[in-house]
């Protein structure tokens, strides 16, 4: 009777409702300022009934709360594993997540307390919080037993838009909670525009608030489109239609809260509400993924799930792109402060990652009609393509935040263009005109241009110099790996260059682009980006290039001649970046190399400067 | 099955109690006060000429306070200071301790006819803590360039937020319940903490930098004193005042 499906479906969806009231009280924790009314952990003041009063009520009250949570928690793992029915088996995993994550939440609790509440380990009390209530919430809506008659699900787009929707509301609650725990609150005191700025001028801290502000705004705005979505294509399916108004009637809700919070100079009561109709926003979101999708499951979750996660990204991909990137940094006049470095770095990386994960999510299909990739994770099934698109969305969500809040505006614009570019814009033109590869060859570009405008912040000839080498160089790389891949794209649908134009035409663009791009490498000495010595290899280096892509004239159309210009294209690109960088290098410490711009001093403006943005 | 769903419910009610009553303006009932809030029209209180003295110290090493976190506001950027939350002087001596009476006074006190001045200056509290006697006013003044709101507590509860730009003539902050200590908070400059002890009488003290304190003006007699301080929390101690010499009551707070 205990274990029979129905009871534990209504235990989990108790141990859901629990959980929604103990993620409020914690936020009474912070908003009372009683963080530290207990000064020791897991007792207070020594004891477990310590004189409930003040400070010691609320911090007190969150941890035995937070107890009960953790014995329903156990509780509810143990119904699920004891139970013999088949339809809770592959809940049991679930519910021993559940355990973990509550139990990393208690210990970071924990942990903040006794280090005085640093920022970052109590914004990853918060993250946890809610990775933990969306645990249990999918634990509570898989258990509940299927139905007689099962309703029609709605089109897979519906949960897929919510799923992304979802994603983006966990960042922006995270976003949230360093606003709070960074002391960004009332960072900026004006609303909606922040020191009278979108984007003012003024300390990270600042910066953390009016990003939470924008991004407010763009998760509003997914809100309102996967309600529109759902409404339209949810057919007879009520229970959709319902979550689908609520939610934007939320999001509303919230926007005023969120400006209130900062004109009342944080009312708790408006502080409260803004995280109570977060964290429903939230589970609106999640129930239209869950409901409208009754089969997802993110996989079997194995190591090799793990792995796979990774490879999504294009580790090696993402390496070489952020070489290029610190390449472009180490290369631009002026110094840069070594925490803007890393967060940009890793912001950059995660751009990438995430480019490639949401690439590989859209061509899952595609891919597996290709020998080159048919071995990538999606087509063979080992993780979900819904896993594959909340994986990439939430690496998009978390790069875009480091990216601006590590470099400047300029450049975090530039990422997001990046992204953009590549996963709305090429991907999907992919299959329709070979002239992709040309929009393709922008976001592939963008990296060292960012790595130059993180130090710079402004667009300048030299900056676009390095953009150009990046953006030239691509299109005979990629139409050489086209020219011998060309039966292997076809089979997949891919418009590439040499199927739809002549090979001739193919190959007089690959000559055309690559004396462009020789030209433009040379120019790199001019733009005093380097000096000299960097212009002898490069035009030694760019002579072999044009000399390769001159063969494909003579010769008939043949794979060994696109493959040998294709692996002669990655060593050329390597060593005229080391050639760059050695050349800085050697400027650095005070050989000759390229006058006027050494590191540390600011460019001058000069007449190349296209435009600046402060 | 129901008695599962019954196990929300206690939470509910943690929930429910656990959320102060921000908005409403009535008094908190009944203060925690030892000496039983004596009536307006009840008799004067004594006074007389036995003191009370002593230092408060801190053992053990003293935490390392850190720089506070002023760069996202340019105009308390200009003025770099360290956290205030612990300060200690030679030989361990604890500064902005509040030590009070808390037992053995009764009667009714009029406060003082001037105002406590609490000033936001360079975005710190001046003085960080101090005490008044119920019905005494506290002007705060705002003397910087920069936006500040004040927010007081009362344990976890908000008594009072306000907003003060600069230029603006200081708020003056009246207290209904005495024997509380009522925390300021400024939301825009999350470090900037200050105290204020209001109290029913006039016997309290601050410890300045040297650690000592003393209350004058007490009748003999037997009374409670209580130290407290806002990281290491409250010390009592149990004085016996003659009316010619002063009454020792050294306190020593552990550094953990």
């Amino acid at each position: 009777m205990l274990l029979h499906p129905r009871v534990v479906h209504r235990f989990a969806v108790a141990t859901a409702v629990a959980t929604y009231l103990l993620i409020l009280i914690g936020g009474l924790v912070h908003g009372t300022g009683s963080s530290l009314a207990c000064p020791d952990w897991p007792t207070c003041y020594g004891t477990l009934m310590p004189k409930m009063e003040g400070g010691v009520l609320v911090e007190h009250s969150h941890r035995l709360a937070a107890g009960t949570v953790v014995i329903l928690t156990l509780a509810l793992a143990g119904m699920l594993t004891a139970s013999k029915d088949a339809s809770l088996r592959p809940l049991r995993p679930f519910g021993w997540l559940a355990v973990g994550l509550v139990f990393v939440q208690a210990l970071l609790g924990g942990i903040t307390v006794m280090l005085r509440l640093p920022t970052p380990v109590s914004t990853a009390h918060t993250g946890t919080s809610l990775l933990f209530f969306l645990t249990v919430v999918y634990v509570a809506v898989r258990s509940r037993p299927a139905p007689a008659v099962a309703p029609a699900p709605p089109p897979p787009a519906v949960p897929r838009l919510a799923l992304v929707t979802a994603v983006a509301v966990y960042f922006q609650m995270l976003l949230g909670g360093l606003v709070r725990h960074s002391g960004a609150a009332l960072a900026c005191t004006d609303v909606p525009l922040c020191r009278g700025s979108l984007w003012p001028d003024a300390h990270p801290t600042v910066l953390i608030q009016a990003l939470h502000r924008l991004t407010g705004v763009a998760v509003a705005l997914l809100v309102f489109a996967s309600a529109i979505m759902t409404l339209r294509r949810a057919g007879a399916r009520r229970d959709l239609k319902a979550l689908a108004i609520v939610a934007p009637v939320l999001v509303l809700v919230q926007i005023a809260l969120g400006i209130r919070a900062v004109t009342s100079f944080l009312d708790l009561a408006t502080v409260e509400a803004h995280l109570a109709v977060a964290t429903a926003l939230l589970a609106t979101q999640v129930l239209v993924v869950l409901r409208a999708d009754p089969t997802t499951v993110p996989g079997r979750v194995t190591f090799e799930w793990f792995a796979s996660m990774v490879r999504l990204g294009k580790p090696r991909i993402t390496g070489m792109v952020v070489i290029t990137f610190l390449g472009g940094l180490w290369l631009a006049p002026g110094p840069i402060a070594h925490w803007r470095t890393i967060m940009t770095l890793i912001g950059t990386a995660l751009l990438v990652a995430a480019s490639n994960t949401l690439n590989m999510y859209l061509e899952r299909d595609a891919d597996a009609l290709m020998e080159r990739t048919r071995d990538r994770p999606l087509p063979r099934a080992i993780v979900s393509p819904e896993a594959a698109l909340a994986f990439g969305a939430g690496l998009a969500c978390v790069g875009v935040a480091l990216v601006f809040l590590g470099s400047n505006l300029l450049t975090g614009l530039l990422g997001l263009l990046a992204i953009g570019g590549y996963v709305a814009v090429y991907t999907p033109m992919k299959r329709t005109s070979g002239a992709a590869l040309f929009v393709g060859a922008v976001p592939g570009a963008l990296p060292p241009l960012m790595g130059w405008t993180a130090v710079t912040d402004r667009l300048d000839w030299p900056g676009l110099a390095l953009f150009g080498v990046l953006f030239l160089w691509q299109i005979p790389h990629f139409l050489a790996i086209a020219t011998y891949r060309g039966a292997d794209y076809a089979r997949a649908g891919f418009k590439v260059l040499p199927l739809t134009v002549s090979l001739r035409t193919t190959r007089a663009t690959m000559f055309v682009f690559s004396v462009v791009l020789v030209a433009v490498t040379i120019a790199l000495e001019p733009l005093r980006v380097a000096g000299p010595r960097y212009a002898i290899v490069a035009t030694l280096l760019g002579a072999v290039f044009i000399g390769i892509a001159a063969a494909g004239f003579r010769r008939a159309a043949e794979n060994r001649w696109a493959r040998s210009l294709f692996l002669y294209s990655i060593v050329y690109l390597t060593l005229l970046f080391v050639a760059l960088v050695i050349d800085r290098a050697g400027t650095l410490r005070g050989f000759p190399g390229p006058p006027a711009l050494v590191r540390g001093e600011q460019s001058s403006p000069t007449p190349h400067a296209i435009r600046t943005i402060a | 099955m129901w008695k599962f769903l019954r196990a929300a419910l206690p939470l509910a009610m943690v929930a429910l109690t656990a959320c102060p009553k921000q908005s409403t303006t009535e008094p908190a009932p009944a203060a925690p006060a030892a000496t039983a809030p004596a009536a307006p029209a009840a008799s004067k209180g004594a006074t007389g000429s036995g003191t009370i003295t002593g230092t408060v110290k801190l053992t053990g090493t003293p935490p390392e306070m850190a720089m506070t976190k002023r760069q996202a506001d340019p105009y308390c950027a200009k003025t770099p200071m360290k956290e205030e939350e612990v300060v200690v002087g030679a030989g361990g001596a604890l500064k902005n301790v509040v030590v009070r009476v808390t037992k053995g006074v009764t009667g009714h006190y009029e406060p003082p006819a001037t105002s406590a001045v609490v000033d936001q200056s360079a975005c710190m509290y001046r003085p960080r803590v101090q005490g008044i006697v119920l019905g005494q006013p506290v002007e705060i003044k705002n003397s910087d360039q920069t936006l500040h709101n004040i927010h007081g507590y009362k344990g976890a509860s908000t008594l009072f937020n306000k907003a003060e730009i600069p230029g603006q003539p200081a708020m003056v902050q009246q207290f209904k319940d005495a024997d509380q200590i009522v925390k300021l908070k400024c939301d825009v400059h999350p470090w900037m903490t200050g105290y204020v002890l209001v109290s029913s009488h006039p016997f309290f003290a601050v410890t300045g930098d040297d650690g000592s304190f003393k209350i004058p003006g007490l009748p003999p007699g037997n009374y409670t004193v209580e130290a407290w301080h806002e990281r290491f929390g409250a010390k009592t101690a149990e004085v016996t005042v003659a009316a010619d010499k002063p009454a020792e009551a050294p306190f020593a707070f552990e550094s953990k």
